[in-house]
Protein backbone atom coordinates (compact mmCIF):
# COMPACT_ATOMS: atom_id res chain seq x y z
CA UNK A 1 0.00 0.00 0.00
CA UNK A 2 1.12 3.16 -0.39
CA UNK A 3 1.06 6.56 2.35
CA UNK A 4 2.12 10.06 1.77
CA UNK A 5 4.68 11.20 3.71
CA UNK A 6 5.97 14.54 4.17
CA UNK A 7 9.04 15.43 6.05
CA UNK A 8 9.99 18.49 7.62
CA UNK A 9 13.37 20.99 8.58
CA UNK A 10 16.10 18.80 8.64
CA UNK A 11 14.52 15.62 7.65
CA UNK A 12 14.16 17.11 3.94
CA UNK A 13 18.06 16.78 3.83
CA UNK A 14 19.24 13.81 1.16
CA UNK A 15 15.34 12.72 1.71
CA UNK A 16 12.50 14.94 0.13
CA UNK A 17 9.87 17.60 1.22
CA UNK A 18 6.36 15.24 0.15
CA UNK A 19 6.24 11.92 -1.52
CA UNK A 20 4.31 8.88 -1.75
CA UNK A 21 6.27 5.45 -0.24
CA UNK A 22 5.20 1.83 -0.73
CA UNK A 23 4.85 -0.16 2.63
CA UNK A 24 3.79 -3.36 3.61
CA UNK A 25 0.28 -3.67 4.61
CA UNK A 26 -0.31 -3.39 8.28
CA UNK A 27 3.21 -1.58 8.84
CA UNK A 28 3.75 0.79 11.33
CA UNK A 29 5.01 4.13 11.41
CA UNK A 30 8.45 2.50 12.59
CA UNK A 31 8.55 0.09 9.39
CA UNK A 32 7.98 3.42 8.21
CA UNK A 33 11.06 5.16 9.96
CA UNK A 34 13.33 1.99 9.04
CA UNK A 35 12.36 2.57 5.18
CA UNK A 36 13.40 6.52 5.19
CA UNK A 37 16.38 5.53 7.36
CA UNK A 38 14.98 8.06 10.22
CA UNK A 39 16.00 7.18 13.85
CA UNK A 40 12.99 6.58 16.27
CA UNK A 41 14.82 9.35 18.36
CA UNK A 42 15.22 11.51 16.17
CA UNK A 43 11.84 11.82 16.11
CA UNK A 44 9.75 14.79 17.84
CA UNK A 45 6.14 15.47 16.62
CA UNK A 46 4.64 13.02 14.42
CA UNK A 47 1.02 13.07 12.72
CA UNK A 48 -0.90 10.77 11.09
CA UNK A 49 -3.33 12.15 9.41
CA UNK A 50 -2.82 15.52 10.61
CA UNK A 51 -3.49 13.78 14.61
CA UNK A 52 -0.53 13.60 16.89
CA UNK A 53 0.17 9.59 16.89
CA UNK A 54 3.01 7.65 17.98
CA UNK A 55 5.82 4.97 16.26
CA UNK A 56 3.30 2.41 17.31
CA UNK A 57 0.61 3.73 15.19
CA UNK A 58 -0.45 1.25 12.40
CA UNK A 59 -0.74 2.37 9.31
CA UNK A 60 -3.19 2.32 6.21
CA UNK A 61 -3.86 3.00 2.71
CA UNK A 62 -3.30 6.78 1.99
CA UNK A 63 -2.67 8.05 5.34
CA UNK A 64 -0.36 11.23 5.19
CA UNK A 65 2.45 10.90 7.76
CA UNK A 66 4.41 14.55 8.88
CA UNK A 67 7.59 13.97 10.59
CA UNK A 68 9.52 16.65 12.35
CA UNK A 69 12.43 16.53 13.71
CA UNK A 70 13.11 17.68 17.53
CA UNK A 71 13.84 21.49 17.90
CA UNK A 72 14.90 22.50 21.59
CA UNK A 73 17.50 25.59 20.79
CA UNK A 74 16.95 28.89 22.44
CA UNK B 1 -1.84 47.69 42.48
CA UNK B 2 -2.28 50.53 44.78
CA UNK B 3 -4.12 50.53 48.28
CA UNK B 4 -6.72 53.68 49.23
CA UNK B 5 -3.74 55.68 51.04
CA UNK B 6 -2.06 55.38 48.16
CA UNK B 7 -5.22 56.33 45.76
CA UNK B 8 -5.77 59.69 48.09
CA UNK B 9 -1.84 60.41 47.91
CA UNK B 10 -1.68 60.14 44.36
CA UNK B 11 -4.98 62.11 44.12
CA UNK B 12 -3.65 64.87 45.58
CA UNK B 13 -0.33 64.95 43.06
CA UNK B 14 -2.37 64.03 40.26
CA UNK B 15 -3.51 67.19 37.81
CA UNK B 16 -6.65 68.07 37.77
CA UNK B 17 -7.68 67.50 34.61
CA UNK B 18 -8.51 63.10 34.29
CA UNK B 19 -7.33 63.01 30.70
CA UNK B 20 -4.42 63.13 28.16
CA UNK B 21 -1.00 61.93 28.83
CA UNK B 22 1.73 61.72 31.48
CA UNK B 23 5.58 62.50 30.34
CA UNK B 24 7.81 59.84 31.87
CA UNK B 25 9.37 62.98 33.73
CA UNK B 26 6.24 64.28 35.23
CA UNK B 27 5.04 60.29 36.52
CA UNK B 28 9.01 60.32 38.31
CA UNK B 29 8.44 63.02 39.63
CA UNK B 30 5.32 61.69 40.94
CA UNK B 31 6.95 58.20 41.94
CA UNK B 32 9.43 60.12 44.18
CA UNK B 33 7.66 62.63 45.65
CA UNK B 34 4.99 60.54 47.03
CA UNK B 35 7.27 57.31 47.41
CA UNK B 36 5.41 54.85 45.22
CA UNK B 37 6.84 52.90 42.73
CA UNK B 38 7.00 54.31 39.00
CA UNK B 39 4.63 51.24 37.95
CA UNK B 40 2.17 51.89 40.64
CA UNK B 41 1.98 55.63 39.86
CA UNK B 42 1.53 55.04 35.54
CA UNK B 43 -1.49 52.00 36.91
CA UNK B 44 -2.83 55.03 38.87
CA UNK B 45 -2.83 56.95 35.57
CA UNK B 46 -4.29 54.77 33.61
CA UNK B 47 -7.00 53.99 36.22
CA UNK B 48 -8.02 57.77 35.90
CA UNK B 49 -7.86 58.03 32.04
CA UNK B 50 -4.35 59.13 32.13
CA UNK B 51 -2.13 57.57 29.75
CA UNK B 52 1.57 57.48 30.47
CA UNK B 53 2.88 58.81 27.04
CA UNK B 54 5.23 55.68 26.93
CA UNK B 55 2.00 53.25 26.90
CA UNK B 56 0.37 55.54 23.96
CA UNK B 57 1.01 53.74 20.98
CA UNK B 58 0.07 50.45 23.17
CA UNK B 59 -3.28 51.09 24.08
CA UNK B 60 -5.12 50.24 19.96
CA UNK B 61 -3.77 46.51 20.85
CA UNK B 62 -4.34 46.48 24.79
CA UNK B 63 -6.28 48.94 25.62
CA UNK B 64 -6.30 50.71 28.72
CA UNK B 65 -7.71 47.57 30.82
CA UNK B 66 -5.22 45.37 29.40
CA UNK B 67 -2.42 48.15 29.62
CA UNK B 68 -3.34 48.20 33.41
CA UNK B 69 -3.25 44.12 33.58
CA UNK B 70 0.14 44.02 32.34
CA UNK B 71 1.33 46.62 34.51
CA UNK B 72 -0.19 43.89 37.08
CA UNK B 73 1.58 40.75 35.60
CA UNK B 74 3.89 38.72 37.55
CA UNK B 75 6.33 36.77 34.67
CA UNK B 76 8.65 34.61 35.09
CA UNK B 77 11.11 34.19 31.96
CA UNK B 78 13.56 30.58 32.20
CA UNK B 79 16.64 31.14 29.89
CA UNK B 80 18.33 34.85 28.57
CA UNK B 81 19.55 33.65 25.61
CA UNK B 82 18.20 34.25 21.60
CA UNK B 83 14.68 33.73 22.83
CA UNK B 84 14.87 35.15 26.49
CA UNK B 85 16.82 38.33 25.81
CA UNK B 86 14.40 39.78 23.04
CA UNK B 87 11.67 38.49 24.75
CA UNK B 88 12.57 40.63 27.83
CA UNK B 89 12.80 43.59 25.47
CA UNK B 90 9.63 43.15 23.75
CA UNK B 91 7.36 42.49 27.26
CA UNK B 92 9.52 45.37 29.17
CA UNK B 93 8.59 47.94 26.84
CA UNK B 94 5.17 46.47 26.78
CA UNK B 95 4.86 47.29 30.58
CA UNK B 96 4.79 43.99 31.93
CA UNK B 97 4.56 45.02 35.11
CA UNK B 98 7.42 42.49 37.18
CA UNK B 99 9.85 40.21 35.28
CA UNK B 100 12.17 37.26 36.99
CA UNK B 101 14.75 35.81 34.74
CA UNK B 102 16.31 32.65 35.58
CA UNK B 103 19.50 31.71 33.94
CA UNK B 104 23.08 30.76 35.48
CA UNK B 105 25.35 31.59 32.58
CA UNK B 106 28.04 33.91 31.58
CA UNK B 107 28.00 35.59 28.21
CA UNK B 108 30.22 33.71 25.84
CA UNK B 109 31.45 34.49 21.91
CA UNK B 110 28.99 31.74 20.66
CA UNK B 111 26.08 33.91 21.90
CA UNK B 112 27.22 36.98 19.63
CA UNK B 113 25.29 35.62 16.78
CA UNK B 114 22.06 35.95 18.20
CA UNK B 115 21.74 36.97 21.69
CA UNK B 116 19.88 41.15 22.26
CA UNK B 117 21.72 41.17 25.37
CA UNK B 118 25.52 39.94 24.39
CA UNK B 119 27.72 42.68 23.52
CA UNK B 120 30.98 41.80 22.63
CA UNK B 121 32.29 43.94 26.29
CA UNK B 122 29.53 41.65 27.62
CA UNK B 123 31.68 38.28 27.19
CA UNK B 124 32.65 36.98 30.51
CA UNK B 125 29.44 38.69 32.42
CA UNK B 126 26.25 37.84 34.20
CA UNK B 127 23.45 37.30 31.96
CA UNK B 128 20.87 38.12 34.49
CA UNK B 129 23.37 41.17 35.34
CA UNK B 130 22.93 42.50 31.69
CA UNK B 131 19.33 41.81 31.85
CA UNK B 132 18.99 44.23 34.56
CA UNK B 133 20.90 46.83 33.51
CA UNK B 134 18.83 46.89 30.41
CA UNK B 135 15.66 46.91 31.67
CA UNK B 136 16.66 50.02 33.26
CA UNK B 137 17.35 51.84 29.98
CA UNK B 138 14.36 50.45 28.51
CA UNK B 139 11.67 50.65 31.16
CA UNK B 140 12.30 51.78 34.85
CA UNK B 141 9.16 50.80 36.34
CA UNK B 142 9.83 47.29 35.63
CA UNK B 143 10.38 45.43 38.88
CA UNK B 144 13.04 43.34 37.72
CA UNK B 145 14.52 39.68 40.11
CA UNK B 146 17.56 38.27 38.52
CA UNK B 147 17.91 34.65 39.35
CA UNK B 148 21.66 33.56 38.25
CA UNK B 149 20.76 29.91 39.20
CA UNK B 150 19.59 26.62 37.37
CA UNK B 151 16.00 26.16 37.30
CA UNK B 152 15.60 23.39 39.48
CA UNK B 153 17.14 25.89 42.18
CA UNK B 154 14.59 27.91 41.82
CA UNK B 155 12.03 28.11 44.51
CA UNK B 156 8.45 26.47 44.16
CA UNK B 157 6.92 29.93 45.01
CA UNK B 158 8.50 31.49 42.25
CA UNK B 159 6.67 29.55 40.04
CA UNK B 160 3.33 29.89 42.28
CA UNK B 161 3.39 33.53 42.14
CA UNK B 162 3.74 34.10 38.55
CA UNK B 163 0.84 34.81 36.33
CA UNK B 164 2.45 33.21 33.09
CA UNK B 165 6.28 31.76 32.61
CA UNK B 166 8.30 31.69 29.51
CA UNK B 167 10.51 28.73 28.47
CA UNK B 168 13.21 30.30 26.45
CA UNK B 169 15.88 27.51 27.37
CA UNK B 170 18.13 26.36 25.32
CA UNK B 171 17.69 21.95 26.08
CA UNK B 172 15.23 20.05 25.25
CA UNK B 173 15.89 17.84 29.09
CA UNK B 174 15.29 21.15 31.15
CA UNK B 175 11.71 21.80 29.41
CA UNK B 176 10.78 18.66 31.18
CA UNK B 177 11.64 19.62 34.65
CA UNK B 178 10.02 23.59 33.48
CA UNK B 179 6.83 22.02 32.14
CA UNK B 180 6.93 20.05 35.31
CA UNK B 181 7.35 22.96 37.98
CA UNK B 182 4.49 24.70 36.19
CA UNK B 183 2.25 22.16 35.57
CA UNK B 184 2.63 21.69 39.82
CA UNK B 185 2.41 25.38 40.08
CA UNK B 186 -0.67 25.52 38.26
CA UNK B 187 0.37 28.10 35.84
CA UNK B 188 0.75 28.50 31.80
CA UNK B 189 3.90 27.84 30.26
CA UNK B 190 4.69 29.89 26.78
CA UNK B 191 6.66 27.56 24.88
CA UNK B 192 9.08 28.28 22.41
CA UNK B 193 12.37 26.95 20.65
CA UNK B 194 14.71 27.55 17.68
CA UNK B 195 16.98 25.71 15.65
CA UNK B 196 18.33 27.16 11.88
CA UNK B 197 15.75 28.41 9.73
CA UNK B 198 13.14 26.34 12.20
CA UNK B 199 11.11 27.13 15.06
CA UNK B 200 8.26 26.16 17.51
CA UNK B 201 6.28 28.28 19.36
CA UNK B 202 3.12 27.18 21.90
CA UNK B 203 1.01 27.57 24.86
CA UNK B 204 1.10 24.38 27.28
CA UNK B 205 -1.15 24.95 29.65
CA UNK B 206 -0.87 23.16 32.65
CA UNK B 207 -1.71 19.46 33.22
CA UNK B 208 -1.49 19.45 29.51
CA UNK B 209 1.79 17.36 29.04
CA UNK B 210 2.11 19.02 25.68
CA UNK B 211 5.76 18.72 25.85
CA UNK B 212 6.37 15.42 26.30
CA UNK B 213 3.80 15.01 23.26
CA UNK B 214 6.22 17.60 21.09
CA UNK B 215 9.28 15.59 22.38
CA UNK B 216 8.17 12.21 23.20
CA UNK B 217 10.75 11.73 25.73
CA UNK B 218 13.25 12.41 24.20
CA UNK B 219 16.93 14.70 24.36
CA UNK B 220 18.53 16.02 21.51
CA UNK B 221 17.58 18.30 19.22
CA UNK B 222 18.55 19.67 15.62
CA UNK B 223 20.21 22.70 17.25
CA UNK B 224 23.29 20.59 18.25
CA UNK B 225 23.97 19.71 14.78
CA UNK B 226 22.70 23.23 13.02
CA UNK B 227 22.91 25.86 15.87
CA UNK B 228 20.84 28.89 16.15
CA UNK B 229 20.79 32.18 14.17
CA UNK B 230 19.31 35.45 15.42
CA UNK B 231 16.45 36.30 12.99
CA UNK B 232 14.77 32.75 13.94
CA UNK B 233 15.18 33.30 17.70
CA UNK B 234 13.60 37.19 17.21
CA UNK B 235 10.67 35.25 15.51
CA UNK B 236 9.80 33.00 18.02
CA UNK B 237 10.74 35.24 20.59
CA UNK B 238 8.15 37.40 19.10
CA UNK B 239 5.67 34.97 18.80
CA UNK B 240 5.92 34.50 22.65
CA UNK B 241 5.31 37.60 23.26
CA UNK B 242 2.73 38.23 21.60
CA UNK B 243 1.16 34.56 22.82
CA UNK B 244 2.16 36.04 26.03
CA UNK B 245 0.71 39.94 26.04
CA UNK B 246 -2.66 38.04 24.61
CA UNK B 247 -3.22 35.92 27.48
CA UNK B 248 -1.86 38.31 30.56
CA UNK B 249 -4.42 40.93 29.04
CA UNK B 250 -7.35 38.55 28.93
CA UNK B 251 -7.67 38.42 25.10
CA UNK B 252 -6.78 33.93 24.67
CA UNK B 253 -9.00 32.03 27.30
CA UNK B 254 -9.31 29.08 25.17
CA UNK B 255 -7.26 26.17 26.58
CA UNK B 256 -6.40 24.53 23.27
CA UNK B 257 -3.08 22.48 22.47
CA UNK B 258 -1.71 24.05 19.77
CA UNK B 259 1.96 24.19 18.37
CA UNK B 260 2.96 26.55 15.88
CA UNK B 261 5.72 25.17 13.94
CA UNK B 262 7.26 27.55 10.97
CA UNK B 263 10.09 26.99 8.63
CA UNK B 264 11.57 30.97 7.29
CA UNK B 265 13.45 29.23 4.77
CA UNK B 266 10.92 27.75 2.69
CA UNK B 267 7.98 30.08 4.26
CA UNK B 268 5.99 27.48 5.89
CA UNK B 269 3.93 28.30 8.56
CA UNK B 270 1.61 25.22 10.05
CA UNK B 271 -0.69 24.73 13.30
CA UNK B 272 -0.25 21.35 15.19
CA UNK B 273 -3.17 20.37 17.45
CA UNK B 274 -2.54 18.11 20.05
Amino acid sequence: MVVEVRLFATFREGRFKKSEVEVTEGGSVRDLLKHLQIEEKEVGILLVNGRNSSVESQLGADDVVSLFPLIGGG
Amino acid sequence: MVTKEERGLLKRVFPEKRSGELALQKAATIASRTKLPLRAVEWFALDTGICPSRYQRNIGAFGIEGQKRLLESKIVIVGLGGLGGCLLEELARAGVGEITAVDPDVFDETNLNRQLLATEEMVGAKKVDEAESRLKKVNRAVAFTGFSVSLEQVAESVWRDADLVFDCLDNIEGRFVLEERCSAADVALVHGAVAAWYGEVGVVWPGSGMLKKVYKGQGRGIEEDVGAVGFTAATAASLMAAKGAAILTGKITAKEQKMLYFDLLEDEWQTIEF
